[in-house]
């Protein structure tokens, strides 16, 4: 008999763990690390004293005391309207159901800050066109509406972020078995008393989900409070920590008081994931079953048209009105003209084209959400294939670093990118695109292990098994079965991060150097430099962009489905 | 020339020892049965051959070739074995035909060649025809022709079969069953075939292995010989129905504990002249008949269900109960339909004798 020795000492699955354990640590956990070591120590020494002169300045005190005001306020509207909206579509005999459930998904294509920016342009208080009109019409002073406040800013993130609770609310009345109402409502209970007693109970951890995903977005969102309120003075969390960075230049100071607030950011943004968390595991009843199911229907009769009439008139005030704004004024010769056909031209869009600062932001979006989405997908596989499939010691951790991006807010890993990429390891990004692509990866991450965990749990281990047992090497395993079989997972998370990372403002504004503007922040710059005209036209071609880009992955994700 | 040998190999998960110096010898051409209960290892035991786990202590060799030695071991894709699983494994995005070439593909054979006996490993399994179909086209006795048909095509001196007739209904499980049976006879290659179930087990196996939930075995054997004598109540049980009674010495034969009922003579080794023994009996091995002036009722039926060739009695003797079997038409021709309640008297045959047993409800 031969002897047996082990000749392979570093195999595929050896290489693919140190290469997954690698790109967390660098992508995720320095970062994170940095900025805790930042915000908490001075000179090696553990410095509480920055920290509570950071927190008792009342310029940082009043942003924490905002984001809350925002966060509340914003949960609490978008989830009245995503549950009211939600429960018109799937619950009543409103007209058109299908259609008008498709179109309440439409203001998440729209970018919250380009909303912001048409809504500033037709609210602000002296110069919006609305503002305007309503001051003319009732010969007031001062326009009663004034968007340019937290309840504006409230108002208009919550028209962008009620889809969240929408679908998730729509989803669970439309999969709730309809036998537990129809008992309830054999048992005698009215209609009222069965919504409230029955219906209600059951959706309530989606309602809640979809709240705690508002309140999780709106926390840590720059683009409304930036452009609605950082003129006047309002700020939040991300606007202050963006403001603090610029207005010291850079600087170590800034940044400091950045890791400060970055902190307590993450520890709310983990404490609303943990409640998420919690409220979903309550939330497992039976009741909600996986397959569709016909539920009971509440004919509106007498409201059937004025309730088709709310839904469009607040599609058409919240999407149409904006982005028809956003367009026209765009093609204004000068801001504040009347919208009139005399004053329209396409001369400011030939202009963007000849505009170096544009075109390149147009570029370095369209390489950096593809190349970002790209890589993104790559890494997420392979980590995930580790964390799902491989049976290594240690797991847990590659799985928590894989999620913990999900809980940090772009601001956050804009900050952890500075400290980690500029120079103090030997590289430095700084100033460059490449910094807008690593915290892409960094921030897109979740996504792609979520999406491609989901594809791998689908491929039971006997398939590989399979395949090494008819003589397939590890790699070749990976090759032929692993991969065609996830491929729907791949395709998937790559267009989950492509299409964020396109209109992508909160990390890059704090990134970008002057030739790595994106989209977003070009946008965001021109406005802030009273180019509203220009902005506005740079924000038409974005949506075209995002539209474009929107219908036809739409297009290829349905084929692909279709092929499954 | 390929056997199968365990040396005293050791696994364990965390805290939990699966199998625990397992000693085993397959031999070289012979269908090979590991039967036992779920979770008792077996599976374990065929991984460890395949190489998707590796043992914590002890050898494995395939014919002259060690596989696992200690911490060493060879990678699956290099111990040139066919393994078939319950769930199939077919890869869903390879056609039947994609399916049976690859491990052909994988040992770098010839185009031409592999196509040749891809079409005739497809042929055996009498899925000629298929070859274009992907694997959602097809129904999961079919899907399981296909894993045979990869598992076989690259001619493995040894195959794996992981319960791969579990997920088939009860006639497509017979029909799989002769045909691997016949597979065997023809290609000459060893078998592991691992089961929870005894019928499969007796009714292909060369040699059975019986293993419990400690991961030991109990017993191996033909399946006849394990059948007929069972080493000990766990083998016996484990193969099929039996009843168990508890008997005492009355002179030369065994009466049921607390009753005048005799079981006869006690041959077993071992246990000659013990004052108390345990005898079990096949359901067949219990003769059931009405009570007659000059043989008076010594049980009491307790349920009677007809099923459909047998008829199966549950009948009570002293404070025992035991299960008992008559063809359908013997039990009409000999009015033996006994009402729930009634007396009837048993006969005793064949006992199997084992040590006395603690003293629960001894039924199976």
């Amino acid at each position: 008999m031969e002897t047996l020795r082990n000749k392979r000492k570093f195999g595929t699955a050896e290489l693919l763990l140190t290469f997954s354990v690698l790109v967390l640590v660098v992508i995720v956990a320095v970062p994170v690390l940095l900025i805790i070591g930042t915000a908490f120590f001075e000179e090696g020494r553990l410095n509480l004293a920055a920290i509570a002169k950071v927190l008792g300045d009342p310029d940082t005190y009043m942003a924490l005391w905002n984001s809350v005001k925002i966060a509340t306020g914003t949960t609490i509207v978008s989830t009245a309207i995503g549950v009211f909206f939600a429960w018109l579509v799937a619950r009543t005999d409103l007209p058109f159901k299908r259609t008008m459930k498709a179109l309440f998904l439409v203001p998440f294509m729209l970018p919250s800050f380009i909303g912001a920016l048409a809504w500033k342009i037709l609210l602000s208080p002296r110069a919006g066109y609305i503002s305007k009109l309503l001051m003319g019409m009732f010969g007031l002073e001062k326009c009663p509406i004034d968007i340019m406040s937290i309840g504006g800013i409230i108002m208009v993130e919550s028209m962008y972020l009620f889809p969240f609770v929408f679908l998730q609310v729509a989803g669970a009345l439309e999969r709730m078995d309809p036998t537990l109402e129809e008992s309830a409502r054999i048992s005698g209970a009215r209609l009222m008393t069965i919504t409230r007693k029955i219906t209600l109970p059951l959706v309530m951890p989606s309602i809640l989900a979809g709240a705690l995903l508002v309140a999780l977005y709106s926390l840590a969102h720059f683009g409304v409070p930036a452009i609605l309120g950082a003129e006047k003075g309002i700020y939040n969390i991300p606007t202050k920590i963006y403001e603090r960075i610029h207005s010291s230049g850079g600087s170590m100071a800034g940044i400091k008081v950045g890791t400060i607030l970055s902190t307590i950011l993450v520890v709310t943004a983990a404490i609303i994931l943990k409640l998420q968390d919690v409220v979903l595991k309550k939330g497992q009843f039976q009741i909600i079953a996986g397959k569709s199911m016909r539920p009971t229907v509440l004919k509106l009769r007498g409201l059937k048209v004025p309730m088709l009439v709310v839904c469009i008139v607040y599609l058409a005030v919240t999407v149409v009105m904006p982005t028809v704004t956003i367009m026209l004024v765009g093609g204004l010769k000068t801001y504040g003209l009347p919208l009139a056909l005399k004053n329209l031209s396409l001369d400011n869009y030939v202009q963007l084209f000849r505009m170096k600062l544009t075109t390149d932001a147009i570029w370095n979006s369209l390489w950096l959400s593809v190349s970002a989405a790209f890589v993104t997908m790559l890494a997420g596989t392979m980590i995930s294939y580790v964390i799902v499939k491989m049976k290594v010691p240690g797991k847990f951790l590659l799985q928590f670093l894989g999620v913990l991006p999900f809980s940090l807010p772009g601001t956050v890993i804009a900050l952890g990118c500075i400290l980690t990429w500029s120079g103090r390891f030997g590289v430095n990004l700084y100033n460059s695109a490449w910094i807008i692509f690593v915290a892409y990866i960094a921030r897109y991450m979740a996504f792609s292990i979520k999406s491609n965990s989901a594809a791998l749990e689908q491929v039971s281990d006997s398939l590989e098994e399979a395949s090494r047992a008819c003589g397939a090497t590890h790699f070749q395993t990976l090759k032929n079965i692993v991969l065609p079989l996830v491929r729907p997972g791949m395709i998937s998370a790559f267009f989950l991060i492509f299409l964020p990372a396109l209109r992508e403002l909160t990390t890059s504004v704090l990134l970008y150097g002057p030739k790595s503007r994106t989209l977003g922040v070009a946008i965001y710059a021109l406005n802030e430099d009273g180019e509203t005209v220009m902005a506005a036209a740079l924000a038409t071609i974005a949506l075209l962009i995002i539209f474009i880009g929107e219908t036809t992955i739409r297009k290829v994700l349905n084929r692909l489905q279709r092929q499954e | 020339m390929s056997d199968i040998r365990f040396k005293s190999v050791r696994k364990a998960y965390g805290d939990k020892v699966v199998l625990d110096g397992l000693d085993l010898h397959i031999r070289s051409g012979e269908c090979f049965v590991l039967v036992g209960p779920s979770g008792c290892g077996k599976t374990v035991a065929l991984r460890l051959i395949a190489g998707f786990e590796k043992p914590d202590r002890g050898e494995i060799a395939i014919g002259d070739r060690i596989v696992a030695s200690g911490k060493a071991s060879v990678a699956p894709e290099e111990r040139r074995i066919g393994v078939v699983f319950q769930d199939y494994a077919v890869w869903p995005h390879k056609t039947v035909a994609e399916n049976v070439v690859y491990p052909l593909q994988m040992q770098k054979v010839g185009k031409d060649s592999a196509k040749t006996r891809a079409a005739a490993a497809i042929d055996q399994v009498n899925l000629g025809g298929y070859e274009g179909r992907y694997p959602s086209q097809l129904s999961g006795g079919q899907q399981q022709r296909v894993a045979l048909a990869r598992a076989l095509v690259a001619a493995p001196e040894v195959m794996l079969l992981d319960e791969p007739l579990t997920n088939l209904d009860a006639n497509l499980r017979e029909e799989m069953r002769f045909e691997i049976k016949d597979l065997q006879r023809t290609s000459g290659m060893t078998i592991l075939y691992v089961t929870h179930d005894h019928e499969v087990a007796l009714a292909i196996a060369d040699r059975i292995a019986v293993m419990d939930e400690s991961g030991s075995i109990r017993q191996v054997g033909a399946p006849a010989e394990v059948y007929e004598h069972p080493a000990d109540p766990f083998v016996c049980r484990f193969l099929g129905v039996s009843s168990f009674l508890p008997a005492v010495r009355a002179g030369g034969e065994y009466l049921v504990e607390g009753t005048g009922v005799s079981l006869g003579a006690c041959q077993a080794p071992g246990l000659e002249g013990a004052e108390r023994v345990s005898a079990a009996f096949r359901p067949m091995d219990i003769g059931i008949s009405r009570p007659t002036g000059r043989r008076p009722a010594n049980a009491t039926v307790e349920r009677m269900s007809l099923l459909g060739p047998i008829v199966d009695y549950l009948a009570r003797v002293g404070k025992h109960s035991v299960r008992c079997q008559v063809q359908t038409e013997e039990a009409v021709a000999r009015d033996l339909l006994i009402p729930e309640g009634a007396g009837c008297v048993l006969d005793f045959f064949d006992a199997k004798w084992f040590a006395p047993e603690a003293p629960a409800g001894e039924e199976a």
